[in-house]
């Protein structure tokens, strides 16, 4: 509005005219009810930002992975909707198994006795199979108990016995035993209001007991307990201070071992990571198709090994990050030295063991954090003689009890980084740390005073794999 | 005077009080909790028109997914159509629906071993013919300028490349040829590309940028994205459906696909697809916009939509999201068989070419045809071995498309499987022969439709004027003697022909009906080979309306009289004989060779089976006259007291008369095949050249004759 007789700046609306306006606007913009409660955000964080490393992506065998999950060993079940497929791969993200026909699988998890919960939205239920594929049950009625069941979490504390299904078209989030049982519900009604959701698009429960839920439309994260009752929540499309979205679409939530609260925002191409209370600490990813890009994040899991597994719909594959200290075991294909390490009687390469396909390593050859079988042939010190093998290299599931991981080592050392979930950020190595023979598997980060083997990142200083070669007694 | 942003902050103010917002219709509306703002974004936004992000697609998808808010109808890069023709060997086809990032440079891909960080982006307008993918493969290591390449063409089934098709050094708008670029990129991590490195780009022709101009302003650097076909605001454009709901103003129209223009008539896909937007197969695409033709070879389709007006349209065959069959190719029905019998009723079930157990496939062409081989065992005994729907490039005038929309030209097309492979015999053979069927002297002027007698001016010979290619049945095996005429049957199934009575028949019954076709009342007809006392051309008139003639369309006027004593081989009075009997190949079936039967090429002259020498005069030997002595007994013949002339051996082996001299192998207006070759016989002084027949064994010539006069000799 141009107010006569004032001279300075007559081209600009003064300031409260302009503000006037911003307010007229926001208000006619805004259903009334958004104003009347506001996520919280903003203060200093307690925990640090997450470190990230793009480790590689996976695209063998996936179409249009929408949702992922993660068991105690290192398996990761993939539900993949563009084929109507679950693709199971191992630790090395090589496929193991793909289970067709699922029709359209819209969510996946595993409990920690090895079931594996599949929803299915052609109809509308939640099937539970073994570690055999048999379907054992469903939750609920069975078909049409969803109509949009689109994310699945598990109570990491077993002895709750309590299963989530996020519900997108019912703005439910329904609660089940691990038998099938239905417990009860949260919310109901669609709306901005305090508890109501407006197309719940993922829930996790966190190892703090924490049930938070992506509330999409809203353009917020809603935490609550175990039973429902809403604690807290961040963001907002209303959000203070400007109109930019803060989440583009939530499409996937989950937790790490700090409470860490990580969102896959479908529309902006990024994983924005929160600390407990929702103060943003990073963000991981970008769109676009390049390594280390996603188009369309949805499913979120943190491996065993502290690896992020992101499924990235659009480019038809699941981008793995290692965050803070991590391991990553890597597959390195046998060398063709004819060896026989495990005494099997025929040459290691012919073992049944032997992982196919082409990049890993067979667990019968060396791991580069030993001597490499075809470097030494009389040199015998393989770790593999007579320790109990590591199945890890593509049988299903690896019950790794013994003392080899992945890629690694065994040598005689009790400890085994399969048993590890946690990896130790704390030291810096992983508590496998064995008998000096190099016993770590893949990259540890950060401030890793052990013996570091594999492919050990440059902060690893000793006895890194790369120096091996300087070990061979010939 | 006013900044904009106040002029802009102003209006929408205005707006939102008078609550006049942009209606949006379902279900991009209230209705799914969708507001403005739920796609746009005020400030700094990344995506144009103040979208979230920059992609348009990605916008689409981060609801159109499963588990998001448009569960029920997502679209994932997975789904885009990869169709198969012309794929390198080893990549298969996919997808689901039309692609949503294409454009007229073609769609590129990276092989999905490639560790090169760099990007490989296509520029321009394909104006080649023929659907093709060039495979890029890096040969030096290294940033955009630094790293070179070389491409490769290769259509599937055509083998391996024999060396590169060009080579070039990476950098921006690099030609490829054919109105095509290639723009590198690179990327986070150096060198930029690695050696070894591979890129398909995949181009199909007869695609342009579209010119409407909702949807022309709508392209992402020249390559096509959701909102240019579909209107995310509005529902108020005409679908194809017709069923689907009207629209009743704002706030409506919830299924009628969001159409960014009026498509009841396909009108958006013949924006980008002009080219094929064409209302005869003539004009090198199947026609659309037409009625469907009420024929005998034409049906309504009950199982595929027509457009608005009735006509058939793109859609008819097409459907451009959620297709079944995952191939990339969009039919509503996907056995080729079954979509062209929607409305072709052409297919004979019996017929050679429809015999699904004989499972024959196109092999790839190899007279000049770039069709690839068909391995799909879908397609075994189907149209798509001979026709492709959206016209072929011929081979000879590539700019031009193979009539028919046939996958090769003419003879051509038949020969690539009658060479012996995979049709049993090799037909082609023959028609290297020295004396053939002309198929190859003409092109371009037989035309399906045209009449049954051919004529001068339009002169030709054809595979189909004999056969019919739809309705041509497994040969029957060599003619023999018989006593009623040798049908039109087997490969001559269906073919139109002339009858005896010189009328056109839509279907020929007897083999004779086909050559009469140009053999009998065609005007144009070259000269006879033998200048002859009584002329005839018209094989019709010799053989309905002659006093002595070879039995062809009746039986002979000797029938019962045993006056034909030399008949052998099963030949007798009574027979009736087929053209194939004499004109065949000469080692076909019934010349004792593994050659196929049928008048198509032999060595020997004049399309005889076997040697028939005319030249006078010619020393006598059987062999020279095999053609008669295959019916006719030669020793008979020859002998003395042979009843119906003992002077034969006298002519032939005391003159070196060949038979040609004296008989009309087909018919003469006199007795017994009597039409002497007037520039071997001539008039006898003044008193002409004549023959009388009194009876069997008795007669009178007056000629003159190798300097030998007969004057009313009698015998």
């Amino acid at each position: 509005m141009f107010i006569p007789g004032i001279e300075s700046n007559p081209v600009r609306l003064k300031l409260p005219y302009r503000g006037l306006a911003l307010i007229i606007l926001a208000l006619a913009l805004v259903p009334a009810q958004a104003m009347a409660q506001r996520c919280g955000w903003g203060g200093t964080s307690t925990v640090p930002a997450p470190e990230f490393t793009f480790l590689r992506a996976v695209n063998e065998d996936l179409r249009a992975p929408t949702r992922l999950a993660t068991d105690s060993n290192g398996n990761i079940y993939i539900a993949d909707p563009g084929s109507g497929k679950m693709v199971q791969k191992n630790r090395f993200g090589l496929t193991d198994l793909v289970i067709p026909g699922l029709g359209t699988p819209s969510a996946i998890a595993v409990d920690a006795s090895g079931f594996v919960f599949i929803a299915d939205a052609d109809s509308g239920s939640v099937n539970v199979y073994d570690s055999s594929w048999a379907l054992l049950f469903q939750l609920g009625r069975g078909n049409g108990e969803f109509t949009n069941p689109n994310d699945i979490a598990i109570d990491p504390d077993t002895a709750t016995n309590t299963i989530y299904v996020s519900d997108g078209a019912e703005n439910l989030v329904k609660v089940y035993d691990l038998n099938g049982a239905w417990k009860f519900n949260f919310d109901g009604s669609s709306g901005p209001d305090t508890l109501s959701f407006n197309f719940p698009s993922a829930v996790h429960v966190s190892g703090a007991g924490q049930v938070i839920v992506g509330d999409q439309n809203n353009d917020r994260v809603q935490v609550f307990d175990r039973q429902g009752v809403f604690q807290y929540c961040f963001g907002s499309k209303y959000g203070p201070g400007s109109f930019k979205l803060r989440f583009g679409r939530i499409l996937g939530i989950t937790t790490d071992s700090l409470d860490r609260i990580y969102v896959a925002d479908g529309f902006q191409g990024e994983v924005q990571v929160f600390d407990a209370n929702g103060i943003p600490l990073a963000t991981i990813g970008g769109f676009g198709s390049e390594p280390g890009q996603l188009r369309t994040p949805m499913g979120l899991s943190l491996d065993r090994f502290n690896r992020l597994w992101i499924a990235s719909v659009n480019n038809s594959r699941a981008e793995v990050f290692g965050i803070d200290t991590y391991q990553d075991p890597v597959y390195i294909p046998p060398q063709d030295d004819d060896s026989d390490d495990d005494s099997d009687g025929s040459s290691d390469d012919n073992d049944s063991s032997d992982h196919n396909s082409g990049h890993g390593s067979d667990d019968n050859s060396e791991d580069s954090s030993n001597d490499q079988s075809n470097d030494d042939s009389d040199d015998d010190s393989d770790d593999d003689s007579g320790s109990p093998q590591d199945t890890g290299s593509g049988n299903r599931p690896p019950s790794d009890s013994g003392s080899d991981s992945g890629s690694g080592s065994g040598s005689g050392s009790g400890s085994d980084s399969e048993d590890d979930l946690d990896p130790d950020s704390s030291t810096g190595h992983d508590s496998d740390h064995g008998s000096g023979s190099g016993s770590d598997t893949g990259p540890d980060r950060g401030s890793d005073s052990g013996t570091d083997a594999g492919s050990g990142y440059g902060s690893d200083s000793d006895d890194d794999s790369e120096d091996d070669s300087d070990d061979d007694s010939n | 005077m006013f900044k904009k942003t106040n002029i802009l902050l102003m209006i929408l103010t205005a707006l939102a009080l008078t609550n006049q917002a942009l209606a949006l219709d379902p279900p991009h509306n209230s209705s799914n909790s969708i507001e403005c703002v739920t796609c746009h974004t005020l400030h700094s936004a990344p995506g144009g028109t103040l979208t979230a992000v920059a992609g348009n697609a990605n916008l689409c998808q981060s609801c159109h997914v499963v588990g998001g808010t448009a569960t029920g109808k997502p679209f994932v890069e997975a789904d885009q159509a990869r169709p198969g023709l012309a794929l390198p060997a080893g990549m298969s086809a996919s997808g689901t629906s039309h692609r949503w990032d294409a454009g007229p440079q073609g769609r590129i891909e990276a092989d999905g071993a490639n560790t090169s960080a760099g990007t490989i982006v296509s520029s321009g307008a394909f104006t080649g013919p023929n659907i093709q993918t060039y495979t890029i493969l890096i040969t030096l290591p290294g940033d955009t300028g630094v790293a070179e390449f070389e491409w490769y063409l290769e259509l599937k089934g055509s083998g391996a490349p024999t060396g590169p098709d060009g080579t070039g050094i990476t950098g921006t708008s690099v030609p490829l040829g054919d109105g095509l670029a290639l723009n590198f990129s690179d990327g986070i991590t150096s060198p930029s590309f690695v050696a070894g490195d591979t890129w398909y780009l995949y181009v199909i022709p007869d695609i342009v940028l579209p010119t409407d101009p909702e949807m022309a302003v709508r392209m992402e650097g020249d390559v096509l994205m959701c909102s240019t076909c579909h209107d995310q605001h509005s529902q108020k454009m005409t679908p194809f459906d017709p069923t689907a709901p009207a629209y009743a103003g704002a706030g409506t129209g919830q299924g009628r696909h969001n159409q960014r223009i009026d498509n009841d008539l396909g009108q958006k896909c013949k924006d980008c697809h002009s080219a094929r937007d064409v209302n005869s197969s003539s004009l090198g695409s199947h026609p659309v916009g037409i009625a469907i033709p009420v024929s005998g070879d034409f049906q309504s389709p009950t199982g595929l939509p027509l457009d608005a007006s009735g006509n058939i349209s793109c859609l008819t065959c097409h459907d451009p999201h959620y297709n079944g069959a995952d191939n990339g190719l969009l039919l509503r029905i996907n056995d080729i068989q079954t979509l062209c019998t929607e409305c072709h009723t052409l297919a004979s079930g019996v017929a050679s070419h429809f015999n699904t157990s004989a499972a024959e496939m196109w092999p790839g062409g190899q007279y000049g045809s770039s069709y690839p081989a068909i391995t799909d065992t879908g397609k075994t005994a189907s149209c798509a071995n001979c026709h492709y729907p959206h016209g072929w490039p011929d081979s000879a005038n590539p700019t031009t498309d193979s009539p028919l929309l046939a996958v090769d030209f003419e003879e051509s097309q038949c020969y690539t499987c009658h060479d012996g492979n995979p049709a049993a015999t090799d037909i082609r053979a023959e028609f290297q022969k020295t004396s053939v069927h002309p198929v190859a002297a003409t092109a371009a002027i037989h035309s399906p439709g045209e009449g049954a007698i051919v004529n001068s001016g339009t002169r030709h010979i054809e595979c189909a004027d004999c056969h019919n290619p739809h309705e041509a049945e497994v040969s029957v095996g060599a003619p023999g003697p018989s006593t009623s005429p040798r049908p039109a049957n087997g490969p001559l199934t269906g073919t139109a022909g002339i009858n005896a009575a010189g009328s056109p028949v839509a279907t020929a019954a007897f083999e004779y009906e086909v050559c009469f076709r140009c053999h009998a009342d065609s005007t144009g007809k070259p000269a006879a080979l033998t200048q002859r006392l009584y002329p005839e051309t018209n094989v019709r008139v010799e053989f309905t309306n002659k006093t002595s003639y070879h039995p062809v369309t009746k039986t002979g006027a000797n029938t019962g009289n045993g006056d034909v004593p030399s008949l052998i081989n099963g030949w007798a009075e009574n027979s009736i004989v087929s053209c194939t009997n004499c004109h065949n190949s000469d080692n076909g079936p019934a010349a004792g060779g593994g050659g196929p039967n049928g008048a198509h090429g032999s060595s020997w002259p004049n399309l005889l089976e076997r040697r028939y020498v005319t030249s006078d005069p010619s020393t006598y030997s059987a062999a020279k006259y095999a053609s008669c002595f295959s019916c006719h007994d030669a020793a008979n013949i020859l002998s003395d007291d042979n009843n119906s002339f003992g002077e034969h051996d006298k002519h032939i082996r005391g003159e070196d008369a060949a038979c040609n001299v004296c008989h009309d192998p087909h018919a003469s207006d006199n007795d017994r095949l009597i039409n002497f070759d007037t520039s071997v016989v001539s008039s006898s002084g003044g008193m002409g050249i004549s023959f009388n027949w009194n009876s069997p064994g008795s007669g009178s010539c007056t000629l003159s004759c190798h300097g030998k006069r007969h004057k009313n000799k009698s015998y």
